[in-house]
């Protein structure tokens, strides 16, 4: 079976994010699709889980994914690198949707008619004029398999659980994942029939978790200069920032921030530069389930390196973008950014470590118990 | 004397048209699986999208060396391993390594294998085949048509980490061939489609709704075909009534063999059991015979669902299976039986399982038998006979039986419909007897006679009413509703009555 470098299965660490982190949170969205007993439906999950899909597995024990009639996971959609991690994967949760490929690639691929690709052009249909060679068919194939991931949306929640940097020093800017990021916001806004009986849900409201390595340790420029004048923008506004900022960093400005404490610069940064994201894309987090942000160093071959994982509760703006005058961004969404901007500036992550854990070192590890048997009971084998 | 050779071109040609559906190519691989000592075949389509098939086997894997020489020459070669392979839990080989890899051509441009074998070097190796091979091959592209030689595609070995592999072969296709994607797709997405379960013994309940496989679409259609053609076991040892099929799934279970295909356990798709009439089992066999000096044996069972229609139709007919697969799939004309039986032939299915022979009468697809070949037609005239002389001779008797027992009983509620009708209108209890009429008589005689609180209606024999079958029970409730409206003193009265009855009795007949 090919492995991912990480062993993901045995980190307590790690799981200690999942059950505390975004369990819960996952816990609250199910209950509110089901609050409304008209619209009840099952919840939609989007992850990059790994060959273990322990975080599929923690919900399905803790019955906030439930399967299918015919027993499947068939509202778990996820993403691997290679079909062998894609088939290792699916064995563990029968009947999960994978897709195979890089995430960012498969994304940000250029199709110039989007619109009419996903809604009703078939990809897959025989081309007029090329020949049947390999690099039709695989033209073909990404077209139609990025159209097969986009009509999966939208989802109830979505798991960025990337192992990667955020911003990628060779990528220009914004940035590959910020851009995968902007046509994940949009796809979230489709309307998908459910359940095969024409029930039709749409999303207002969806919980993001996402994870990054804290780095490079020397960022682009673009990127450097971007965050800091965000971070002084922000405290412009609100001199009450500065203040904060200094009482958590001795710093009060981003600029000596991130000439002296590259990390902290990067969890407060990275956040807000996600909260305007958000609200571009006409959506906004909302600030009363907060951000919960939980940061841990991994050791690993090369060294350590520091994990950041951020989960919050992302809402549509109101009215919608397209039923309001050009510009307009809603006042609730406005108060709801500032709200949150200041709550980043203010609390600090949660330091995952095993001193952070040990209350609870008993029942994460009787959860991974039941995970692991879970697991067997799907996948006998492995 | 000059010899005649066999132009190279043919075998490429059949490297890229050898099977006629996904689930024949798939079979080959599956195969391949048994034949490596595999207990456990997993085939993943990556339903519902289809863009990858991968077909992973935890069995003895080969060496980098077989392999090389399979691509190098050996394809379509019926010689395994270049180690001597022995098979366990009783196995026979079934299939053919080289073809076997190469008949998933048919459905994409390029595949992985990844070997991993218990003795000897495992490898990771990406093929390529290429495009447009038959377009070549007919205008004698120089690039690949050399002088004794076809390349149908190339090979490379990659970077290979035992560790980090199961024992066994892998070979996943992710270049699929965008046609099957999109039937695929099609086939899953249509209104009305329903989701397998995993549950295989749910699927068969719903495979038993449809009349046809083509209802279903085509992933239900391989799902269906991969169960009916690979050596998987039956659901049970009763899935066929009278222990037809008792020895056959015990070689089954002792062969340890298990096929999954996107999570779902497969199993014969038959399982005769509810049928009201019930089954009319025929064993086939023990057969053991000499054709031109080669030996052939064969057993099995004819089983007829009486008086219903087996469903799905894919069902009907009879299936050879050599060495536990399938050849092709149910036979509809029974290996064409002369005999028209109408509707009946729709309720007949059965299995010949080949022991020895037969394998010379294969074509070339594996999928199919030439039929004048002289072990098919022994086996052929076999099933024949049989059909002939014991399967139909009781499915008629059967139904006689069965029409005697439903006429008897379509009588019994029609005169209890006569005498419901009859007590309804007059308020009276009703009692119905038989008239002592002589086959002599003029005239019928049916009378109704008024007693009290109680009508007494006296009918001829059933069989002494001058009229056609299927008329003379109405004919004679017809008769004793005017008895009993005569009953009535007055002629308007009388009209009245009679309506009535003939009106009520009608509309229960």
């Amino acid at each position: 079976m090919p492995e991912s470098n990480f062993p993901f299965d045995e980190c307590l660490l790690k799981h200690f994010v999942r059950y505390k982190g975004w369990l819960p949170s996952c816990k609250r969205r199910l209950k509110a699709i089901q609050s409304d007993p008209k619209k009840a439906r099952r919840l939609r999950y989007f992850t990059f889980c790994a060959v273990g899909a322990v975080d599929v597995l923690m919900l399905d024990v803790a019955n906030v994914i439930r399967r299918s009639a015919s027993d499947r996971f068939d509202t778990v959609v996820f993403f691997d690198k290679s079909e062998e991690l894609v088939l290792e994967t699916k064995k563990r949760i029968p009947g999960a949707i994978g897709f195979t490929g890089d995430f960012t690639d498969v994304v940000l691929l250029e199709d110039p008619n989007e619109e009419l690709v996903v809604d009703s052009a078939d990809p897959l249909s025989p081309p007029a004029d090329s020949q049947d060679k390999r690099a039709t068919r695989q033209r073909q194939a990404t077209l139609g398999m990025r159209q097969a991931y986009i009509q999966e949306f939208p989802f109830d929640i979505i798991n960025l659980d990337l192992q990667d940097f955020l911003f990628r020093p060779k990528d220009p800017m914004p940035g590959k994942i910020v851009n995968a990021l902007r046509r994940i916001l949009e796809w979230q806004k489709r309307t998908r029939k459910i359940d095969g009986k024409g029930k039709i849900m749409e999303v207002d409201e969806f919980c993001l978790m996402f994870t990054t390595q804290v780095g490079p340790p020397v960022l682009g420029e673009d990127y450097r200069e971007m965050l800091i004048s965000s971070l002084d923008r922000n405290i412009a506004r609100d001199t009450s920032l500065g203040d904060v900022l200094y009482s958590r960093t001795g710093h009060r400005d981003g600029q000596s921030l991130y000439n002296s404490d590259f990390a902290q610069f990067f969890k407060v940064s990275v956040p807000k530069a996600l909260l305007a994201v958000l609200l571009e894309e006409d959506w906004y987090a909302d600030p009363k389930d907060g951000l919960k942000l939980f940061e841990f160093d991994r050791d690993f071959k090369g060294g350590t390196y520091k994990m950041l994982h951020f989960v919050l509760t992302v809402k549509r703006q109101n009215p919608k973008k397209t039923n309001r005058s050009p510009g307009v961004v809603p006042a609730e969404a406005i108060d709801a950014y500032a709200e949150m901007a200041k709550a980043v500036f203010t609390n600090d992550a949660i330091v995952v470590s095993d001193e952070t854990i040990a209350p609870l070192k008993a029942e994460l590890e009787k959860n991974f118990t039941e995970i692991k048997a879970r697991r067997k009971k799907y996948y006998p084998f492995a | 004397m000059p010899k005649i050779k066999v132009h190279e071109k043919a075998l490429a040609h059949l490297s890229r048209g050898l099977y006629r559906s996904p689930a024949s190519a798939l079979r080959e691989l599956v195969s391949n699986g048994w034949d490596a000592n595999a207990t456990e075949v997993t085939v993943d389509c990556n339903y519902p999208h289809f863009f990858q098939i991968s077909v992973q086997d935890n069995g003895d894997g080969f060496v980098k060396e077989d392999f090389a020489r399979i691509m190098s020459g050996g394809i379509g070669n019926s010689e395994k391993r270049s180690e001597p392979h022995t098979l366990k839990y009783g196995r026979a080989i079934i299939g053919r390594l080289g073809i076997g890899m190469l008949g998933i051509a048919q459905i994409c441009g390029s595949f992985t294998v990844i070997s991993r074998p218990r003795k000897g070097e495992g490898f990771r190796a990406r093929v390529h085949l290429y495009d447009l091979l038959k377009e070549k091959l007919d205008v004698d592209s120089s690039d690949i048509v050399k002088a004794t030689e076809i390349d149908v595609g190339e090979y490379k070995f990659e970077t290979f980490e035992a560790d980090t592999v199961q024992y066994g072969t892998t070979i996943l296709a992710d270049d699929v061939h965008p046609t099957f994607t999109r039937s695929f797709q099609q086939s899953v997405k249509y209104e009305g489609f329903e989701e397998p379960h995993l549950d295989w013994s749910e699927n068969l309940a719903i495979i038993a709704k449809y009349h046809s496989l083509q209802e279903l679409g085509d992933y239900w259609r391989l799902l269906w075909e991969l169960a009916a053609s690979t050596p998987v076991p039956y659901i049970d040892e009763t899935a066929i009534p009278r222990a037809a099929i008792k020895e056959e799934q015990a070689r089954l279970l002792s062969a340890k063999f298990k096929l999954a295909v996107d999570g779902i356990s497969l199993n014969k798709p038959i399982y005769l059991k509810h049928n009201p009439a019930g089954y009319t089992v025929v064993k086939v066999g023990p057969f053991k015979s000499q054709v031109y000096g080669n030996e052939l044996a064969f057993e099995g069972y004819v089983a007829v669902q009486e008086g219903s229609q087996l469903r799905p139709d894919e069902l009907r007919g009879i299936m050879i299976r050599i060495k536990g697969i399938g050849i092709g799939y149910y036979d509809p004309s029974l290996l064409d039986y002369r005999y028209n039986q109408g509707p009946r032939s729709r309720w007949v299915t059965g299995e010949i399982f080949v022991s020895k022979g037969l394998e010379n009468a294969l074509n070339v697809d594996r999928d199919s038998f030439n039929r004048f070949h002289p072990e098919f037609r022994v086996l052929q005239e076999h099933v024949h006979s049989l059909l002939r002389n014991e399967v139909f001779p009781k499915v008629y008797k059967n139904i006689e039986v069965r029409s005697k027992a439903r006429a008897e009983t379509r009588a019994l509620s029609r005169t209890e419909a006569l005498q419901e009708t009859i007590a309804d209108i007059t308020e009276k209890n009703v009692r119905i007897g038989e008239s002592e009429q002589n086959d002599s008589a003029a005239e019928l005689d049916v009378t109704a006679i008024s007693k009290g609180k109680e009508i007494r209606v006296f009918q001829p024999p059933i069989d002494l009413v001058p009229t056609k079958k299927s008329n003379r029970q109405l004919a004679a409730a017809i008769l004793s509703i005017y008895e009993v409206a005569c009953l009535q003193q007055e002629k308007d009265s009388q009209r009245e009555m009679f309506t009535t009855l003939l009106m009520k009795l009608l509309k229960r007949w």
